[in-house]
């Protein structure tokens, strides 16, 4: 039994070149996922969540974008030394990808069904005939009614739900490896969403697949991942499993950012917050990237170099220079 | 919801795109700048903004100095030197250039640089004024229809159909015939061709504006429409409205030099690029004495051109999600 | 108009969009994104209107609002029935009920400066000139949190919470009373979303001002919500005092939504009384008839195919819009640590 993560991210940098300068959008991401596992990766706005996983998949605008450093071991090879074509055939076949938009996946002049058929073939050995049929087992294994007539559908004529439930069928229409989800749910209501979340769940299981779940969603976060991974401006600042990155998370970011969720069942006076905003891509802050809005730094000169991410017990990595403190809670408007 | 209605449920936005990737919004990057950020500069209005893409369009920038340099020439040139368009020499009948006439003569011994000196502000006077006017009438009629709708859009969507269907010439010879040749009339007669242009693009910017949020916004505010068009509506006319303005004083120039070439344009004696132009059509002028009539051609084709590429250039700095 | 009028009276409140298709673009159809909804609002208080995407909570904030004209219903003011009174008085009542919007960017002028479009409601009412109006608009910055030393920067040289104070200290310029907010904070960051509620929070307690707080976000709408209404397609189905409403919820379809919501704690994860909702939303264009959430329900009986009306079904007093109120069996809510 091969006990090696199935993909490791080392170290990658990458940047983008706007209009005001070079923007380094991942600046030193190293994480892993096991096989069979579910990583949940949380992040807001700015924090190269995203961009990382399309760094290593190839998924990049070739014109403005630029990987600087990292490897990127999915089974063995590197992702980020493969040639297009190579990685189109990862991308097909062995990782299977879902969005938060699923009409960005799908072609809107062809049928769903002709869609998937013809990833299918393009991965595997398939018949027209036998392509047809397994794309009706696909949608029907998504928990689509009325599968055939849906095959011959396009999919503005599906529903938003539905869509998502079709790009989850093209997913994992070639049984891959690791299935990467990057906010399949933020578009959705609620109810659809724990429908959703709870099929992907019953999917991977099935197909015995590893997942990566993308989301700035906490609750999504606590509800299906095993491991999970906060970024924060380019880099991960904490990587723990999942009871100990809600309960005993040692970086300041993931603590402020726990404490300041509206929950459902509890009523305050005032939300605890952690000041100011994200900063600005464009002038990064020397060193620590979240010591201007954080109350452990207190100012001190060792916030000044950027902290490495640190193993602090098994499973669980941060980089902070004060992970032992205990982080005060403020409020804040 | 695939309804065509106003329903505003806030549907999101179907981005259709056969790209395979959706890569999320972090390469949008969101560079607003952290207050707190000294080094950051004050009032980067988006006018200053746009004026600094048009700066990197080469071609404009030349387009823009040339004609810059076509305008102070003309306007100037007479005050520094002396020129006299309209002295008649028999003696010089069609010469060639020579000292003191750097250009020659033409049919009536007149100093064909003066002309083309004189000529210029006249062309460029017909050419700026009447796109110039044409502009602001297209502009105010094409707010009105598209921001008051019904009756209003109806009536001048009509006007604006036949006057787009009539033959420019016959308009203007009618004009002529019932107002006797004149500059002012010239000007006019172009001007009342144009502004179905800019009404046209007016009125589909404002159709779309006025279902901005920001436009609903001031509306739910209490604001009146004199007060929305002025302040949301106009503003955001001003930019495509400039590229349209540029390509209508080209076509105003070329304009001026065809209808004087017809004999329906400026009045002789005075000169203009055009009724240069006029003088010039026998075979024999177009053979062997260049000099007739190379300058207003060549001044034409240039200001034309220059004015074309400041209008690209316009265009660029209009639309802020140009990606280079 | 005594102080014991609600602030804001909605009755029966229709709206419905014609779908017009076809070459000659004749009505093939109507969304009935508004059915006939009611409710008040007091003087101070909270009314979250929650629901998800075809609810109608949306069209119902914009069309009480003004923005668009209801199909039927009326909305009243301060007792003031707005369909009645002419254009000038409707306008002066503008300034007493305000709209927050969505989208903090789209809904702010790019080419005016943040200090001409937090005073662009002075200026519209003709409230002062232009030096007093800089400084009220100065104040207002400071007010909602924002550096007053900036009032002459451009929206896009904000971030997207800066966005939204900006938008909330617009609203705030004539001093309304009741301000109508649509998703104010879902556009936002997590880290951002706790600054504005908390602003809101503030503001409220200080200025004495009422919110409709139009959300799908129900963790969000908690810590503001006094009073919560719970939208499906197009028509209020329950109604109550929030803490009534979270803990003994008396609709199946707030049922449904609550336990739907994921907790942000992973101890809970298999927590008792989680309910998934079978098929989709029905389309607006066809509502069933009767009770609109009975295709999905699991409730349902043939009883359903009766409109059921929203009144007080149960000893909880909040409003239900279920003939089997009393049967909901009690969400279990499991408390995050």
């Amino acid at each position: 039994m091969n006990d090696q993560p199935l993909l490791r991210i080392d170290g990658l940098v990458t940047e983008f070149q706007t209009h005001s300068g070079a923007v380094t959008a991942v600046a030193g991401a190293s994480y892993h996922v096991n096989r069979g596992e579910t990583l949940g990766v949380v992040g807001e706005s700015g924090s190269g969540k995203s961009v990382t996983v399309a760094s290593i998949l190839g998924l990049l605008p070739a014109a403005s974008s630029r990987i600087r450093a990292g490897t990127a071991m999915f089974d063995g090879r590197d992702l980020l030394a493969m040639s297009e074509p190579e990685l189109r055939r990862v991308r097909g076949a062995e990782i299977g990808l879902i969005f938060q938009d699923p009409m960005t996946a799908f072609n809107p002049v062809m049928t769903v069904g002709a869609q998937i058929a013809e990833s299918l073939r393009e991965h595997g050995d398939y018949s027209r005939r036998a392509a047809k049929a397994r794309v009706e087992e696909l949608l029907a294994e998504v928990g689509i009614p009325d599968p055939a007539r849906r095959a011959r559908q396009y999919p503005h004529e599906f529903s938003g739900g539905m869509r998502q439930r079709a790009m989850i069928a093209m997913a994992i229409a070639n049984r891959p490896a690791l299935i990467i989800a990057d906010e399949p749910t933020t578009a959705l209501d609620v109810t659809v969403q724990a429908q959703i979340l709870d099929l992907l769940q019953s999917v991977q299981e099935e197909h015995n697949a590893a997942m990566i779940m993308i989301t700035h969603d906490f609750g999504v976060i606590a509800e299906v991942a095993e491991r999970v991974v906060v970024m924060y401006s380019g880099r991960v600042v904490e990587s723990a499993d999942v009871d100990t990155a809600f309960h005993a998370q040692r970086h300041p970011y993931t603590s402020g950012l726990l404490d300041s969720l509206p929950v459902v069942d509890r009523r305050v006076d005032e939300l605890p917050t952690i000041g100011g905003q994200p900063p600005n891509p464009l002038h990064m802050p020397v060193g620590c990237s979240f010591a201007p809005r954080c109350e452990r730094s207190g100012g001190r000169l060792e916030c000044r170099v950027e902290p490495s991410l640190v193993t602090v017990s098994k499973g669980h990595a941060v980089a902070c220079h004060f992970q032992d403190e205990a982080a005060p809670v403020e409020v804040r408007s | 919801m695939t309804v065509s209605g106003h329903g505003d449920e806030h549907d999101p936005e179907f981005i259709v795109s056969t790209d395979l990737a959706p890569v999320d919004s972090s390469p949008e990057i969101d560079t607003g700048v952290d207050p707190e950020d000294e080094g950051s500069s004050g009032e980067l209005s988006p006018t200053r903004l746009a004026w600094k893409r048009f700066l990197a369009n080469r071609l404009a920038v030349a387009g823009l100095v040339i004609l810059s340099a076509l305008v102070i020439l003309c306007v100037f040139l007479p005050v520094v030197m002396s020129l006299e368009p309209n002295a008649v020499d028999a003696a010089q009948f069609r010469k060639g250039p020579s000292d003191g006439r750097p250009l020659g003569s033409d049919s009536a011994g007149r100093d064909v640089f003066a002309r083309l000196v004189y000529g210029g502000r006249v062309s460029l006077l017909v050419g700026l004024s009447a796109a110039f006017s044409a502009t602001v009438i297209g502009m105010a009629l094409g707010a009105a229809a598209g921001f008051f709708g019904g009756f209003v859009d109806g009536f001048i969507s009509r006007v604006t159909d036949v006057v787009l269907s009539f033959p420019t010439v016959v308009i203007i010879i009618i004009v002529a015939a019932f107002a006797g040749p004149s500059l002012k009339v010239l000007i006019l007669s172009i001007a009342l061709f144009e502004w179905p242009t800019a009404c046209r693009l007016v009125r589909g910017l404002t159709l779309s504006l006025r279902e901005q949020e920001s436009v609903v916004a001031a509306r739910g505010l209490g604001g009146r429409s004199l007060h929305i068009l002025r302040r949301h509506i106009v503003p955001a006319t001003i930019a495509p409205l400039t590229v349209v303005a540029t390509l209508l004083v080209a076509q105003a120039i070329l304009l001026e030099a065809a209808l004087s070439f017809l004999g329906l344009g400026v009045p002789p004696p005075t000169a203009s690029w055009g009724n240069m132009l006029t003088e010039s059509q026998s075979l024999t002028i177009l053979e062997s004495m260049p000099w007739l009539w190379i300058p207003p051609g060549a001044a034409i084709a240039v200001a034309v051109l220059a004015v074309n590429f400041v209008g690209d250039g316009l265009r660029e700095m209009a639309d802020p999600r140009q990606q280079r | 108009m005594s102080s014991q009028t609600p602030l804001l009276e909605v009755v029966d409140l229709v709206k419905h969009f014609p779908v017009r298709g076809g070459v000659l673009r004749r009505q093939i159809g109507t969304v009935h994104a508004v059915n006939g909804v009611s409710f008040e609002i007091n003087r101070g208080e909270t009314l979250a209107l929650v629901g998800e995407s075809g609810s109608g909570k949306s069209t119902t904030g914009r069309t009480l609002i003004g923005f668009q004209s209801a199909t039927s219903g009326t909305v009243r003011f301060d007792g003031v029935d707005l369909a009645s009174i002419g254009s000038a008085e409707r306008r002066a009542l503008r300034g007493r009920m305000q709209y927050v919007f969505q989208d903090p960017y789209a809904s702010l002028n790019a080419r005016m400066t943040v200090g001409e479009i937090i005073a662009e409601p002075l200026q519209i009412h003709r409230r002062g000139d232009r030096r007093e109006r800089r400084r009220r608009a100065q104040e207002l910055m400071d007010l909602v949190g924002l550096d007053p030393t900036m009032h002459s920067r451009y929206p896009h040289q904000f971030s997207g919470g800066q966005r939204q104070r900006i938008g909330v200290a617009r609203a705030l310029a004539l001093e309304p009373e009741l301000l109508v907010l649509d998703e104010p904070v879902s556009a936002l960051d997590l880290s951002v979303q706790a600054q504005v509620i908390n602003l809101l929070t503030r503001l409220q307690r200080e200025m004495n001002l009422a919110y409709l707080f139009i959300a799908h976000d129900l963790a969000a709408v908690r810590q503001l919500a006094d009073r919560l209404a719970v939208m499906y397609l197009g028509e209020i189905v329950e109604c109550g005092d929030a803490d009534t409403v979270y803990d003994h919820p008396s609709h199946p379809y707030t049922r449904a939504l609550l336990s739907a919501i994921p907790l942000p704690d992973p101890r809970l994860r298999d927590r008792a009384g989680r309910e998934l909702l079978s098929g989709d939303l029905p389309s607006p264009l066809e509502v069933p008839s009767g009770c609109p959430f009975r295709s999905r329900c699991s409730l349902a009986q043939d009883r359903c195919t009766e409109h059921p009306e929203l009144k007080v079904r149960t000893a909880s007093g909040a409003m239900s819009a279920c003939h089997f109120a009393e049967e909901i069996p009690i969400l279990a809510r499991p408390s995050a640590s």
